[in-house]
């Protein structure tokens, strides 16, 4: 319960213009893309690290939680003020401070826009890849709390492997830096790749430097159609054996065709029962080769047609729709728990196999699409609330589909994180030592737990 | 119709059915953050309760008891917003943003909500042509004392500037004749080709812009017609939530028109265009609501409907000067909620003399908003300013555009800014090259 003396003090931290109190206001940052609703007692605006670790100490001395925010649109429920406290968003810290030309690097703050970022870059002929289907929207601290990915880390790999270091403040208020400036270094333990993917529990982001690489020449993004979803899922694995590695291979099932279909009418033809998306991209003599090389495979593992984007403008338009497909879902009507799971990409077929009998065994709407390239699939569980009996049928689902993924040799989440979303589940992949372990670090940054409490270990 | 106030009579079961359908259209909202990327509100804001998103979790979390505790801040927050559609353009989900927050300044409206001096200007004003027609002649009088003259320009700056209505403000100079007067002695012909729909500015403050309209149905051998008892289309006071004087002027219009026959019935400005089709939608199954219907159907907007008619301008760019450069900003009203955005561009590229340039950002709000720009002055001003980036980097020397507010915020905007680029209409632009 956070008394008044501690709500002033935090006005003086931020200032007046960056504290919200009222009821009405709260509401508005009680939510993130989990939808579920938690109220917080505060929102503060800090413009300044200083400002940043004043908060964190007076949260240790009034006991309160304070839990940092983005964009809240995280699929977990990071953002959320689920045992109360003071939600700190980092909108005001915005600025790209530098890019480097020379070096191919960047300094940014962890309130910039993801998307926003990759086009300032791109002005420079630099490529930053993690591209989450959120990059509209979500920020890049946001992307460094939950390691996010998209369709680019297939060939170019996630958040993580983009940041050389950080500029952290720890619960406890020191403000440190991690890592280096560098393309390398290994000096004392590696605390930029700790601090990434957790979640927002280890420590406050207030600086990431990033590393950057050159825009690729061109792409081609290619459309295959499939009647039969086992032969998408044989192309995917066929084409990985075949050592070709496109930038993005997205796949996509008839329910998720048919929700965004809604959104904006691709005139798919009738019989698709999977589609796969690929770009490839490079120098214009090795992307013509390869998209010559996939096309073949495709066709040989049984799709009844391959399509090239025909521009630039068409292929953008493809990605954009790619991104609304998670959200247009709702438009079924249907309450959704979305998965996040990986498996190793040779079991993708089983995997998808497996799904459908699952599918068929519960009478359930399950509808999958996502990153098979690098087997990482977003897997809805979709069901009426107000039947009584379908919730518990769904959450039942779930596990199965986690039991199998696991027996693949596979991974709960690969990129939303564990939240409060995956909590329940997390024993299910996880042992007592490891959770042990895990839960002495985070002792150790945060002795009195005031930094995103409740959050991955909790059930 | 009684010309005297307006008192909004709310069955209370009614209101609340539409409440409840309120939190349910509300509640479909699944919190993404799509809109936090398109609306220019956030934009400038950055706080959520600027933005589709936060006032849907507000509107959602009133519960059943419906907007009961109406606070200050909740009016506050429903008021912040321009109505752009922008929001909703880029719903995966079709969750109609614009139209759930218009109706829930609907349910607010009871709970003292717009501020006063807006409510009274819809309510008694707007509905009545011949007090408007009074304001206007006494403005006329009055207006040296209150209203300075900005030399070489066609514009007043405030003298007394009232802080919330903008500091330097530039207003249009009042018609001396209303364009409805000066048309009121026309001799209706036996045989008339189209309606002309005329709107508050362009009646009031822009004559010269429906003067245009109806010089190009001439050339185009079009006979108009200028219904007289053609009142406000009602926008203003749809997007303040006041439906009761929407719909009151909705009838005035429809019966106004049903005179006409069944001939096209053509705005001059696009935000009158929109909410005229979007008549039928005031009213529940009935007698109104098929009259509206057949109404609707009948009205274009003006570029829609010169191009149906293949209008070519006939003039030829004269010899040895330079080409205007021009660019066409998108009313939302226009490519949003009717979906029009070739026609203008059709019509501007034929002319005679002009280069036209995209500035890359031409579907983004100007910011005015219908009374937003009154209400949030400095934030319509931040919105104003993004979307006119490109203006001076592409070099355009006139901005065009067919909606009135667009208009009068880009005068408004452009002269603040000190640029001397030059703002017309479609249909001055039309009339000049012709």
């Amino acid at each position: 319960m956070l008394k008044k003396k501690f709500i002033q003090k935090l006005t003086k931290i931020v200032g007046e213009e960056n504290i919200l109190t009222s009821t009405e206001d709260l509401t508005c940052y009680s939510y993130d893309a989990v939808n579920q609703k938690f109220l917080p007692e505060a929102v503060v605006f800090p413009g300044s690290a200083e400002e940043v670790a004043a908060v964190l100490i007076l949260a240790n001395q009034g006991q309160f939680p304070v839990i940092p925010r983005g964009a809240g649109s995280g699929f977990t429920g990071g953002s959320l003020a689920v045992l109360g406290g003071v939600v700190l968003v980092t909108s005001r810290l915005n600025r790209i401070i530098e890019i480097d030309t020379d070096n191919l690097t960047a300094l940014v703050e962890p309130g910039v826009v993801c998307g926003e970022f990759q086009k300032e870059v791109e002005k420079y002929g630099l490529y930053y890849p993690p591209d989450p289907a959120s990059l509209a929207f979500s920020t890049l601290g946001g992307n460094v709390a939950e390691c996010a990915g998209g369709p680019s880390a297939l060939k170019y790999g996630v958040t993580r492997d983009y940041v050389t270091g950080l500029e952290i403040v720890l619960p406890t208020g020191e403000i440190i830096t991690t890592g280096v400036q560098t393309m390398k270094g290994v000096v004392g333990y590696d605390l930029t790749q700790l601090v990434i993917g957790s979640e927002g529990t280890l420590a406050i982001v207030t600086q990431i430097y990033l590393r950057l690489i050159p825009k690729p020449e061109t792409s081609i993004t290619l459309m295959v159609f499939f009647k039969k979803i086992d032969d998408s899922a044989h192309a995917v694995s066929s084409i990985i054996r075949n050592k070709v590695v496109p930038a993005k291979l997205e796949f996509m099932d008839r329910g998720s065709i048919e929700c965004v279909n809604t959104y904006q009418n691709l005139g798919f033809p009738e019989e698709t029962e999977a589609l796969l998306l690929i770009e490839l991209d490079g120098d214009p003599a090795a992307v013509e080769n390869a998209a010559g090389k996939v096309e073949k495979i495709c066709l040989e593992q049984g799709s009844f047609r391959v399509e090239r984007a025909i521009n630039t403008k068409d292929a953008s338009n493809l990605w954009e729709v790619r991104r609304a497909i998670s959200p247009s879902l709702l438009l079924l009507n249907l309450t959704k728990i979305n998965e996040d799971v990986v498996v190793p990409r040779s079991k993708i077929p089983e995997l998808i196999h497996r799904m459908e009998g699952i599918k068929n065994n519960h009478q359930l709407t399950i509808i999958s699409f996502g990153h098979a390239g690098d087997g990482n699939l977003h897997i809805n569980v979709m069901f009426d609330e107000k039947i009584t009996g379908e919730r518990e049928k769904a959450e039942h689902a779930i596990k199965e589909i986690f039991q199998e993924v696991l027996n693949l040799g596979g991974t709960i989440s690969g990129e939303h994180g564990i939240g409060i979303a995956k909590a329940p589940f997390l024993t299910m992949e996880l042992n007592d030592s490891q959770i042990e372990l895990m839960k002495k670090i985070k002792r150790v940054f945060d002795p009195n737990d005031i930094l995103n409490p409740g959050k991955i270990f909790y059930q | 119709m009684t010309d005297g106030e307006t008192k909004p009579k709310k069955n209370s079961q009614s209101s609340h059915d539409q409440f409840k359908q309120l939190l349910v259209d509300a509640s479909r909202c699944v919190k993404c953050g799509r809109c936090l990327s398109v609306c220019p509100v956030y934009r400038e804001l950055g706080r959520e309760k600027g933005v589709a998103r936060g006032k849907l979790s507000l509107i959602e979390s009133q519960g059943d008891k419906g907007f009961k505790r109406s606070s200050k801040k909740l009016k506050e927050i429903i008021s912040l917003c321009l109505l752009c559609g922008a929001c909703k353009e880029n719903c995966p989900n079709l969750v109609e943003g614009d139209k759930i927050i218009q109706k829930a300044r609907g349910a607010l409206f009871s709970r003292k909500y717009p501020p006063l001096p807006l409510k009274l200007m819809l309510q008694h004003i707007l509905t009545s042509p011949k007090k408007m027609d009074k304001l206007l002649q006494a403005g006329k009088l009055l207006q040296p004392l209150f209203l300075k003259k900005i030399p070489s320009e066609s514009g007043l700056h405030l003298r007394f500037p009232f802080s919330s209505w903008g500091k330097k403000r530039v207003v249009p100079d009042l018609a001396k004749e209303s364009f409805l007067k000066k048309y009121s002695g026309e001799k209706v012909p036996a045989r008339t080709d189209v309606a002309l729909f005329v709107g508050c500015v362009g009646n009031y403050l822009f004559p010269k812009v429906p003067e245009a309209a109806v010089e190009i149905f001439k050339h185009l051998n079009l006979s108009v017609q200028i219904p007289q008892e053609q009142a406000c289309c009602g926008l203003m006071a749809f997007g303040a939530g006041m439906d009761e004087i929407d719909v009151e002027l909705v009838k005035r219009n429809t019966e106004a028109f049903e005179k006409t026959g069944s001939i096209p019935i053509v705005a001059s400005c696009s935000s009158c265009s929109a909410h005229l089709k979007h008549y039928p939608d005031l009213f529940e199954e009935g007698e109104w609501k098929e009259r509206a219907k057949r109404f609707s159907q009948r009205v274009k907007d003006i570029s829609e409907f010169l191009v149906e008619k293949s209008y070519a301008p006939e003039g030829k760019a004269k010899p040895n000067t330079l080409s205007s450069r021009l660019t066409f900003h998108d009313p939302c009203h226009l490519r949003r909620k009717q979906g029009i955005f070739e026609a203008p561009r059709k019509l501007l590229k034929s002319l005679p003399g002009v280069e036209f340039i995209e500035t890359g950002n031409e579907n983004l709000c100007c910011g005015s908003g219908g009374s937003f720009n009154l209400s949030h002055y400095d934030l319509s001003k931040k919105i104003f300013q993004r979307r006119i980036k490109p203006i001076d980097e592409k070099k355009v020397d006139t901005v065009v555009t067919s909606c009135m507010g667009c208009l009068l915020q880009f005068l408004d905007g452009l002269r603040r800014e000190g640029k001397s680029v030059k703002v017309k209409h479609l249909l001055e632009v039309l009339k000049e090259k012709n």
